[in-house]
């Protein structure tokens, strides 16, 4: 679609200056790092995956390991308090929906695919590959015995099962979520990536004004949202066209009001927006526990 | 290739032809505008415009239809879909039907001439802007 022009061309409509983007997850053991990389070597893109994590802690000053345990860990969803939860995933939202809009990009991980929804350039794959499979990859690569590769494989399943249960009410590896599933054990690695090649490049998978729109959008939102959610936990942020709608709550009329200017105050300023709604809504509850 | 883009516009809802009307214009594009899409099939059957742009949503035939009419005229014509009820899902089908582009509604004008215009180039046009 792009190959006849110049991407860096300022005169160049919006839409055609973006291409379509891969998220590729996976359980364990699964080669979906194989998958991914020569995925985006047959396409030239970027691959990426673990380096959310390193953007993420550079941008919102968070330490690594916290935020790799947040995404990873299904403990320290449980164990952190909700708000931490809450900000943690945030701002790997952001720093992952960041590189998203950078465009030629294949993203490996187990759960980007939860992070972005409604963009049709956004082709979601889902590789998966036989217990027996997975289980023989553990042993071979971490000199395990079979039992013991098979009880952690299971073991990690269902502690991933709980993680997205936690962080976003879906089991991460429903095939709904998914425009692809492959299933490795059935179809071999190279196939896979034909596949996956083949698909990315339906007329379905390409960027249209909306989808770019709607990706634009979803990496402002992600932006704003990050950046109040330490002030304002319960905060919700939708964007569109550089217009920005936030909701919150507020105890007492006084505190609505300057929440709402503090809102405006502090994201007006931010790259790419134009206008500012802040919805400060009533906090019942807060009421009746300031009230004891 | 140089030449004025003839474009439809089909909108059932009367306020969306009146103010992209004048854009169009400006753009240098010879518009028809029409809000019945029987009327509007029948004028494509007739004509083939550059550009058609229509909306999906609308009563007895939707805009699935109308570019389907509109290829069957002729595969030159690119067509540029508009609704007030984006979805991915929808999306995704208008382009697989052959839409040249999709947008939600409401738009800006820079957004419309952006679509145009890259319409115009893949036409081998260019767009005539009037001052």
């Amino acid at each position: 679609l792009t190959a006849e022009y110049d991407r860096d061309d300022p005169n160049l409509t919006k839409r055609m200056q973006f291409m379509s983007v891969i998220t590729i997850s996976s359980g364990p053991y699964c080669r979906r790092e194989e998958i991914a990389e020569k995925t985006a070597r047959t396409l030239g893109y970027e691959c990426i995956g673990q380096e959310v994590l390193e953007i993420a802690s550079d941008r919102y000053g968070t330490a690594r390991p916290k935020l790799a345990k947040a995404m990873e860990d299904a403990s320290s969803i449980f164990s952190s308090a909700p708000n931490t939860r809450a900000r943690l995933l945030a701002y790997y939202q952001a720093a992952f929906l960041s590189e998203l809009t950078r465009d030629n990009i294949v993203y490996q991980g187990r759960s980007g695919h939860l992070f972005i929804n409604g963009v049709s350039h956004v082709l979601k794959v889902r590789v998966l590959a036989s217990l027996e499979d997975r289980i023989r990859l553990k042993m071979d690569l971490e000199n395990l015995t079979d039992k013991k590769a098979r009880s952690a494989l299971l073991r990690e399943a269902k502690a991933r099962q709980k993680w997205s249960q936690a962080a976003f009410k879906v089991d991460e590896s429903d095939p709904s979520l998914f425009d692809l599933v492959i299933n490795i054990s059935q179809i071999d690695p190279d196939r896979a990536v034909e596949l996956i090649v083949d698909t990315v490049r339906d007329v379905k998978f390409q960027p249209m004004t909306y989808s770019v729109k709607c990706m634009q959008d979803a990496e402002l939102a992600g932006r704003v949202r990050a950046a109040l959610i330490e002030s304002y936990p319960d905060i919700k942020v939708q964007a569109r066209d550089g217009n920005i709608y936030v909701r919150v709550t507020g105890v007492t009329r006084k505190d609505r009001e300057k929440k709402g200017l503090l809102i405006k105050e502090q994201i007006m300023t931010m790259e790419g927006v134009n206008y500012v709604e802040a919805r400060v809504d009533m906090n019942i509850l807060s009421m009746k526990a300031a009230r004891g | 290739m140089s030449g004025q883009l003839s474009v439809l516009l089909l909108d059932d809802e009367p306020i969306v032809g009146k103010r992209l009307k004048p854009s169009l214009v400006k753009l240098g594009c010879e518009v028809e505008v029409f809000e019945n899409p029987r009327e509007a099939l029948q004028r494509i059957k007739e004509k083939e415009f550059d550009i058609v742009v229509t909306d999906i949503h609308m009563d007895e035939i939707d805009g699935f239809q109308i570019m389907e009419q509109t290829h069957q005229k002729s595969n030159r014509t690119k067509v540029i879909v508009i609704t007030g009820f984006a979805m991915m899902e929808v999306a995704r089908k208008a382009m697989a039907k052959g839409a040249f582009d999709f947008i939600a509604k409401p738009f800006t004008p820079g957004d419309l001439r952006d679509m145009i215009a890259q319409a115009a180039k893949s036409l081998g046009m260019e767009l005539q802007e009037n001052q």
